[in-house]
């Protein structure tokens, strides 16, 4: 398709597909290509620095440093991923919603985006986490309530935007149901700017979870997560540096890569949509 | 064919969360009647903000009127159920003004002209591609041009797809809300040329909106002259140009440039445009009028009949035409 | 325009009075016993006590006049007392609130004296190395964790690992103004630059995207044609509409200022109220969370009323 072509046209784009590809991959197949068990301690041998047997070193357990690097990003991603998708799906829902039909409802959803955006996403983590545990799961929804207020607000701005278009007016005036009209002349014009947060949400997600394992309040021990690493290895900078190195460094290039990709996603649907008036 | 009676139209005014004002009512369209013959072109005049876009939308229940009743061919639309309503629709249609803003833009041409079919009825592929491309070249766009998107289009062709949409299942009616005045000039002509040769080949009954006096001349046999709200004028074309009764339209008529002839008088209106929320008690033309009375401020003039086939509100006219 | 700032004000309450709603409900639907993890989780309590302590702390009675008593007392000051420290909430939070607020207000001074002046000098340079450059490393400072950097900066000047001549700033620690002015100023510098760094990227951005479009704009055009000397049209002109855009900008951050506190604070063992809360919630001290959580969202809803005023007092279409 044309937009693909464009894609592939921009920086951005092909250097975040080059982090994001590998990235993904190793999801799916992280565990596989671990070359020890993440899980095994052997603290005899607890923070060395990187052999053949293990190239990133190990930590202060003596488990495997690349092994939990590669496991340990399973969680963020899980996290990430779906709570976005749900965030995308219902503030899609209600975002259209609250621009189609307007009136009370409409200012209801509005209000109730509007205290759900009152607390630093840190903090509801936090609350919810301290309330009902840590966890994958729990971590999912937290992103999922907490992102849905970004999601909401664009599709209701957009929807409010194209509902006044004559092109819109033209369906109903030939007969068109209400559900026609949504998902032939609004949905696909209120995509783009959807789009483009659906990449921004999920580095923001990646960032919390990560900030939250950091502190000791996401992905719970043993089970591995990047921020969790880089929490644990706060004790030890002065004995073996790569220990918080390494996943600093994958941390950042994935959120990096993210925000790029988010970037070129606004670089190439944002002038077309210009185009198209 | 079309017989509008009484149609009403206002909007509240929201009188914002911390003000105490009364709330205001705009009358977007006040008391409008009319009738349309089969076949003819129907022009409605007016300038921006006079109602003439509310009046199309409420001849197409787009927004339903306050009051009123609007017969197509005998029955009435307002308040007609859903069902019989939808069954209607197909034979009233619209051209829109903007050709940037009236096709999706995430649709190929193909499917916006076929849109109305796959609303309406079920017909096969086959017989949809053979439809568009038969609307496409009665409104000569090339058949190459069928899955582009609006955008590959100039503001002239963009028209063109629209016209094509609107012809799609063979309407009886077609409302022109001022489907030239986004296009440059020469531009404008070849699409009233091609609207012209499309009403004789199908025998199509259009109304001609515009606020462009000299664009709706060329096209239209009536003309109804809009003023806040009302209609002032409704007289044949040739008898509007020639005898405008009044002030309102010989004003309006005056004010159209004109190279060929010799520097004219202008009528220029004083007094300042009345707030379409507090309209004056009278006529509504009266603050700007040259010619008005005591009674103009105080009545509502009519439109009432002048004998030759054309109606004035006004009341110079009254007690058996005093000519202004 | 005063009505718009009472407007704004009446949001403020409003959404105050639900977040504390909140905060209050959220304790009171959490699965566990409260009383029994005062008492202490190990020892099988005494029935007596436990029903003794649920007498005084007002938990036989129904949510609805909990929620009364809670509120008057908050109103008054009075958050209760925390279960660990076994001091008032509002005492505990009183002296480390303020150290909070200063690390966050030094950050926000500093990312704008960062992030203005570049995004708007890479503005005026667009498309040369020095934009690129600087729009790079703007894109780095969005996505590198706050932790991240911190630890980047502590390893950079405090471990000595590339032996500058300097002397090693330390990394942690908190030592009041009174005590020694100094020792203050050199613990505050690098959590703040850390916090002020992630912050000034996304000013930075907004600064340059914003100027881009001023600078494009018909009415820069005009001056010019005017006659106005280049850096009168861009100093007087550009730059004052550029910056409503970027109060905006700011205005959301502060979420992100308030969670970066929470990681910095962390990171250099900077006393504040989000370590606080962080040990609170590890140590299941529900009066402690209920009352940093309201204090954090109360002083985000109140910069965020800020915020809005100033926009509405920069841009007459706001109000």
């Amino acid at each position: 398709m044309e937009i693909l072509k464009r894609c592939m046209k921009n920086k951005k784009f092909v250097f975040s597909i080059f982090v994001l590809v590998p990235l993904i991959f190793i999801v799916l197949f992280g565990p596989m290509l671990a070359p020890n068990d993440p899980l095994a301690m052997n603290t005899a041998n607890a923070l060395a620095h990187s052999s053949s047997r293990y190239p990133f070193g190990t930590d202060e357990f003596g488990r495997c440093i690349l092994s939990r690097l590669l496991v340990g990003i399973r969680p963020s991603m899980t996290v990430s991923l779906l709570g976005t998708a749900g965030a995308f799906i219902s503030g899609l829902i209600l975002g259209i919603i609250a621009g189609y039909v307007g009136g009370k409802v409409g200012d209801v959803i509005m209000r109730l985006v509007d205290v759900v955006l009152c607390f630093p996403p840190i903090l509801l983590a936090m609350m919810v986490v301290c309330m009902w545990g840590a966890g994958v799961r729990n971590l999912t929804v937290v992103v999922a309530i907490l992102y849905t207020p970004h999601f909401t607000r664009i599709a209701y701005s957009s929807t409010i935007k194209v509902r006044n278009m004559e092109y819109v007016e033209n369906e109903i005036s030939v007969g068109a149901n209400t559900l026609r009209v949504l998902s032939d002349s609004i949905f696909p014009n209120i995509l783009s700017p959807l789009v483009i947060q659906i990449s921004l949400t999920i580095s923001n997600a990646i960032l919390l979870e990560s900030g939250l394992s950091f502190l000791g309040l996401g992905v719970q021990p043993p089970d591995p997560s990047w921020g969790q690493m880089i929490g644990d290895a706060r004790n030890y900078l002065s004995v073996n540096l790569m220990y918080t190195v390494w996943p600093s460094f994958f941390l950042s290039l994935t959120i990096l890569a993210t925000n790029l990709m988010g970037d070129a996603l606004r670089d190439v649907l944002d002038p077309k949509l210009k185009e198209s008036f | 064919m079309l017989d509008v009676r009484n149609v009403t139209k206002t909007f509240p005014v929201k009188g914002g969360m911390f003000s105490s004002s009364k709330k205001g009512v705009v009358h977007a369209v006040d008391n409008v009647s009319f009738q349309v013959e089969k076949g003819e072109t129907f022009g409605l005049v007016g300038e921006s903000g006079c109602g003439k876009s509310t009046l199309s939308r409420t001849l197409l229940q787009l927004i339903p009127p306050d009051s009123g009743e609007i017969y197509m061919d005998g029955k009435n639309l307002v308040d007609m159920p859903k069902k019989e309503l939808r069954r209607q629709r197909e034979q009233m249609r619209m051209v829109f003004q903007k050709p940037f803003y009236s096709l999706n833009p995430r649709r190929t041409v193909r499917e916006i002209i076929s849109a109305p079919m796959m609303i309406h009825r079920h017909y096969t592929k086959r017989e949809m591609q053979a439809e568009v491309e038969r609307l496409m070249d009665l409104v000569g766009l090339s058949r190459s041009y069928i899955d582009r998107y609006p955008h590959e289009f100039s503001g002239g062709q963009r028209q063109r797809i629209g016209i094509a949409r609107a012809l799609c299942l063979k309407p009886k009616l077609i409302i022109c809300d001022e489907p030239v005045s986004a296009l440059d000039v020469s531009i404008q002509a070849q699409i009233l040329n091609l609207l012209k040769d499309l009403q004789k080949k199908f025998d199509l009954t259009y109304i001609f909106i515009s606020h462009n006096l000299s664009v709706v001349k060329h096209m239209s046999d009536h003309i109804a002259v809009m003023y806040l709200g009302s209609l002032v004028e409704v007289a044949p074309g040739a008898e509007l140009y020639q005898k405008a009764r009044h002030p309102y339209t010989q004003a309006l008529l005056s004010a159209i440039p004109d190279p060929g002839a010799k520097k004219k008088d202008r009528i220029i209106l004083t007094g300042d445009i009345p707030s379409p929320v507090n309209p004056p008690k009278g006529c509504r033309f009266c603050t700007r009028c040259a010619y008005a009375t005591d009674r103009c401020r105080q009545e509502r003039p009519e439109l009432k009949e002048m004998g030759d086939g054309s109606k004035v509100a006004c009341f110079l006219y009254d007690k058996g035409g005093e000519n202004a | 325009m005063t009505k718009f700032i009472l407007k704004r004000c009446g949001i403020a309450v409003i959404l105050l009075l639900i977040v504390s709603t909140i905060v209050f409900l959220l304790v009171h639907i959490m699965p566990g016993d409260p009383v029994l993890l005062m008492l202490g989780t190990d020892s099988s309590p005494d029935p007596k006590a436990v029903e003794t302590l649920r007498q005084e702390l007002g938990l036989n009675n129904p949510l609805v006049v909990q929620y009364k008593d809670w509120m008057f007392h908050a109103l008054q000051g009075n958050l209760g007392n925390s279960y660990s420290e076994k001091i008032p909430v509002m005492q505990s939070i009183s002296s480390r609130l303020p150290r909070t607020l200063e690390l966050a207000a030094v950050s926000l001074v500093l990312a704008c004296l960062i992030g203005l002046p570049l995004g708007v000098l890479s503005a005026l340079r667009r498309g040369k190395v020095s934009d690129l450059v600087m729009t790079t490393g703007a894109s780095l400072g969005t996505s590198i964790p706050v932790y991240v950097l911190g630890y980047l900066l502590i390893i950079v000047f405090s471990l000595n690992v590339f032996h500058w001549g300097i002397q090693p700033l330390p990394s942690s620690g908190y030592v009041d103004v009174s005590k020694s002015v100094a020792g203050h100023f050199q613990r505050l510098l690098m959590p703040a630059v850390t916090l002020a760094l992630g912050l000034a990227a996304s000013i930075m951005r907004m600064t340059r995207s914003s100027m881009l479009e001023a600078l494009s704009g018909e009415s820069v055009r005009a001056l010019r044609a005017k006659g106005l000397p280049e850096h009168v049209v861009i100093v007087r002109h550009v730059i004052r509409n550029a910056f409503i855009p970027v109060v905006t900008v700011i205005g959301l951050q502060m979420g992100n200022l308030i969670g970066g506190t929470v990681l910095c604070e962390t990171v250099f063992n900077w006393p504040g109220l989000s370590t606080l809360l962080v040990k609170a919630i590890n140590q299941r001290d529900y009066p402690l969370i209920q009352g940093c959580i309201l204090i954090m969202s109360a002083v985000f809803i109140l910069t965020n009323m800020v915020v809005d005023i100033i926009y509405g007092l920069l841009d007459p279409r706001a109000r």
